[in-house]
């Protein structure tokens, strides 16, 4: 589970565990002093070792409470971790200060799932977008030429006609347009997409994925890609890790592992999504039981980490 | 917990703020007492010192340990204007009255006020919702002492069919006895009426914007789906639903009313703490109105607590440690 | 504070046709108006001085001479009455105005932060609301060694905060989580720059509603300190108007016209208040504006 030795790591995360205290559901805005309320903890991340190379794209693949959404969110500082150390460039992101932190600011930057939530509605598209630039020391005239120029990239053009407008006014392809366009304006080294085009029209999800392929390609710009769906994964991502229940289980070459999937979970996933081989219809069931793995002899055992070395680069947690 | 934090609170203000005021407010009540032709022994003066542990020579937390002790002996100090009763005994004989006037006015405008506003969510028709929404807010504004004022100019002193003050005539006697029961009810309408009226208003605009809330809920979505009436959707489903907040509302509410109570006792010279804490304020009784505070903050605390009870009663979800 | 400035300058015209629309905030708008002017234009409108020696016959009802008569020493009721608008409407707005900038910065910042800061003020926030409040003004106001109508509204202030704190505080939370909230954090702003400039935008329309019910609270709480007679100053005030009409026997004379006046005008101007919130929605939500 080590990098390889000539790829520069720009995110790693080492032994990260994330808890959620989760309320049983009380009656909304109590003021009641003495009503009880029962929590219990979810393990949203165990024991995640993970890392996002330089230049590369990688997608984080699994259901929905696998943990995916959670690592992004570590990796974008927004949630500490209870264990564990993440670091951007090997400084931990939660220990970042001034001109660290800025730089780190700069250079990830998140895109959303829902278009309708990640533009705030009361401002328009033009102040949006320009968030994007909130820390580049530049002049109000060169931002403004720069939100411009990024719009116009995107396809949001007349640029004139859509940077006065408010999200409600645009449908959800051209809002998805509008927060990749904040994403990437301000040329940033990582980018990291949780379920970027998974709440869009089908219609539009293609247009979105190539725009997406196209602006990281144009400034060969790292892309964390967290999705539910393999297809999609397969188009953007070379490598890939699947997840289940807060662990990767599954951890290799995105080809590798949709051609020969280790892990029975990466075997359901794939089941569950309509084939993207066979035109119309659902791929055959595969045998759950794991063809390569399962048997001791078949691949070298780490002791201490718990996965199985596949070679090339393919990891898979032992059953 | 807020409970405790809301008590601990009124008491420090009522510790606090006679130790803020310029010079010795002890020494001022003595000496005006002495004034006024009171003969007041050294022990009297001693005693007077003693309450409320004011003392100034004494470090601060001695003075509030001596302050606690005092009130757990029940010991609010003695009224200046009504000297030399004790401040206990003045409000432990004119409570009754204001949770008679409190009680009664909540329940006849919560009550009522609470299944029109449930009633008026199921009728949603612009032309009823431009005359109702107005006069709604309009009955809410209204200052509920002017009200009082209104009533008496007209009922009491132009008609006569109801009295200008206090709280029974001082020809029954009181007790059980049918006169003075009577005679206690024909008193207590216009002050009740003008508490109640005001505050029903508040109470069926918020029944009525949780209402509409609640009718867009899926569960009331799926019981219009299966055909059920929206007479009966408005009463078991909406309505139960609504409820919940309607009580956390009337909790809530209760500072108001008790806040309107000390204006419209005021109006009425009805005998309850809320007219005599505007005696208080006009004579500069200090002892009685820290007193006073201290009981309505009380009050609203039991009836925040009992507006719980009922709330875990209704709300399976809630239970109470 | 961009959004603000925009939701500020957004046209007068556009303004006026919103409150066109919505004939209920137009009856408010024009209500508050109507006593705006009232009071800004005292000065030209009280012929006779409010509270200085008599300046008629005594117990007058309206006539052309007193429009709304005279009290029981022959002072001009309508006099007393526009000058008493002034002090009710600078104390209800000045209190409205400073419970809004600091229910508005406490309870957005506190629900954008959370954490301890945010259940420790809650904390104060929940005992403020649950002390009486009334009460707990009268007990200020015969404590504090200071007074006058600014007294009177700082302690107003002090004894109200609490619930428009509580109510922005329950939106901005609401918003904490926000993936708009959360890109604008990506982009390195901060917690004021996401509170009032991400965050505050969104809610204004609820703000103003609050500032409303904040400036009703503070013109009946004013008036109830002076109905008291816990004046506020050597003033005249529609509370004062009826502490006098009280204590000097208006209702055995029945002399309504010295009582309906002022109560009438504090109901009115409360229920104008609140009207023009239904204007407010409109006015302040992006979703509804019209371009």
């Amino acid at each position: 589970m080590v990098g390889s030795p000539w790829s520069h790591e720009v995110l790693k995360a080492q032994g990260v565990n994330v808890v959620f205290r989760m309320r049983s559901s009380a009656p909304k805005g109590d003021h009641l002093a003495s009503v009880a309320r029962e929590s219990f903890y979810v393990k949203a991340l165990r024991n995640v070792d993970f890392q996002v190379l330089e230049g590369e794209s990688v997608s984080l693949v699994g259901g929905s409470g696998s943990g995916k959404s959670t690592l992004a969110k570590v990796f974008l500082g927004f949630l500490r971790p209870k264990e564990g150390s993440v670091a951007y460039l090997g400084n931990d992101i939660y220990r970042l200060k001034g001109r660290r932190m800025r730089e780190f600011r700069i250079n990830v930057q998140p895109i959303f799932q829902d278009p309708y939530n990640s533009l705030n509605p009361a401002r328009k598209i033009s102040h949006s977008v320009q968030l994007g630039l909130f820390l580049h020391e530049m002049s109000k005239e060169q931002k403004e030429e720069r939100v411009a120029r990024t719009l116009e990239m995107v396809g949001l053009t007349p640029v004139d006609l859509f940077l006065d407008k408010y999200p409600h006014q645009l449908s959800g392809g051209q809002r998805q347009r509008a927060a990749i366009a904040r994403a990437f304006i301000g040329q940033p080294k990582v980018i990291i997409a949780d379920e970027p085009v998974s709440m869009l029209d089908a219609s539009v999800r293609a247009d979105i994925l190539n725009l997406i392929l196209k602006m990281k390609q144009s400034k060969n710009t790292t892309f964390l890609y967290i999705t539910h769906d393999l297809a999609t994964a397969r188009y953007l991502t070379e490598r890939m890790a699947v997840m289940e229940q807060g662990e990767i289980v599954e951890l290799g070459k995105t080809e590798d592992i949709i051609e020969s999937p280790a892990h029975e979970y990466t075997m359901r996933l794939m089941n569950a999504v309509p084939d993207i081989w066979h035109h119309g219809s659902r791929a055959p069931d595969r045998p759950v039981v794991p063809p390569r793995f399962g048997v001791d002899s078949d691949g070298e055992k780490d002791e201490t980490s718990g996965y199985v070395d596949l070679g090339n680069g393919h990891y898979v947690k032992r059953g | 917990m807020l409970l405790t934090g809301t008590f601990v609170a009124a008491l420090l203000i009522d510790f606090t703020l006679p130790r803020l005021m310029p010079g010795n407010p002890v020494q001022t009540e003595v000496t005006n007492l002495i004034a006024a032709g009171f003969t007041l022994s050294p022990e009297a003066i001693k005693g007077m010192y003693a309450l409320y542990g004011y003392n100034p020579n004494l470090p601060i937390y001695v003075q509030f340990y001596d302050y606690i002790v005092q009130l757990l002996h029940g010991n609010l100090g003695v009224s200046y204007i009504f000297f030399p009763q004790s401040v206990s005994y003045l409000i432990a004989q004119r409570l009754p009255w204001t949770i008679f006037l409190v009680s009664i006015a909540v329940a006849v405008s919560w009550i009522p006020g609470t299944f029109i506003g449930m009633f008026a969510a199921g009728k949603r028709n612009a032309k009823f919702d431009s005359i109702f929404t107005p006069l709604l807010n309009f009955i809410s504004s209204i200052p509920n002492f002017w009200l009082g004022f209104l009533f008496l100019i007209f009922f009491a002193a132009d008609l006569k069919i109801f009295p200008l003050f206090g709280a029974y005539s001082n020809t029954v006697t009181p007790g059980a006895n049918l006169a003075f029961i009577l005679s206690v009810l024909h008193h207590a309408i216009l002050p009740i009426l003008s508490l109640a009226i005001v505050a029903m208003g508040g109470y069926v605009i918020h029944m009525r914007n949780t209402m509409v809330g609640v009718m867009g809920d899926d569960f009331v979505l799926v019981a219009r789906a299966k055909g059920l009436s929206n007479r009966r959707i408005v009463r078991t489903y909406a309505g139960a639903n609504a409820l919940l907040p309607n009580i956390t509302m009337l909790a809530i509410s209760m500072g108001a009313v008790f806040g309107g109570n000390i204006l419209v006792e005021t109006i009425f010279t009805y005998p309850g703490i809320g007219y005599l804490s505007a005696v208080a304020v006009s004579g500069e009784d200090y002892s009685l109105i820290l007193g006073i505070f201290l009981i309505f903050t009380i009050a609203i605390l039991v009836a925040n607590l009992m507006a719980d009870l009922l709330y875990a009663w209704l709300d399976p979800r809630v239970s109470l440690i | 504070m961009g959004g603000t400035a925009m939701a500020l300058l957004y046209s007068f015209r556009s303004v006026m046709a919103v409150f066109w629309r919505n004939k209920k905030s137009l009856v408010g708008l024009i209500i508050v108006i109507t006593f705006v002017l009232i009071a800004v234009l005292a000065p030209y409108e009280s012929p006779y001085n409010p509270t200085g020696f008599s300046t008629g016959p005594a117990w007058q009802p309206p006539s052309l001479a007193h429009p709304m008569g005279t009290d029981y020493v022959g002072h001009d009721l309508w006099s007393q009455f526009v000058w008493g608008a002034r002090i009710s409407l600078e104390v209800g707005f000045l209190a409205g105005a400073m419970v809004q900038i600091l229910g508005n910065t406490l309870g957005i910042l506190s629900g954008y932060i959370g954490g301890k800061v945010d259940d420790g003020l809650m904390r104060i926030v929940d005992i403020f609301l649950t002390l009486p409040t009334l009460p707990l003004i009268i007990l200020l106001i015969v404590f504090l060694p200071f007074h006058g109508p600014l007294v009177v509204t700082l302690v107003i202030v002090i004894t109200s905060w609490a619930g428009h704190t509580r109510n922005m505080r329950a939106q901005s939370y609401s918003y904490r989580e926000r993936d708009f909230i959360l890109a604008a954090k990506a982009s390195g702003y901060g917690s004021l720059r996401i509170s009032f400039s991400e965050i505050f935008p969104n809610i204004l329309s609820l703000a103003m509603a609050g500032m409303m019910y904040s400036i009703v609270a503070a013109i009946g709480a004013e008036a109830a300190l002076d109905f008291l007679g816990l004046a506020s100053g050597n003033t005249v005030s529609w509370g004062t108007m009826l502490y006098w009409a009280q204590s000097e026997g208006a209702i055995i004379n029945g002399t309504w016209w010295w009582i309906v006046p002022p109560g009438l005008a504090l109901a009115l101007i409360g229920f104008g208040l609140v009207m023009m919130n239904y204007a407010f929605d409109e006015l302040f939500n992006p979703r509804l504006r019209v371009l």
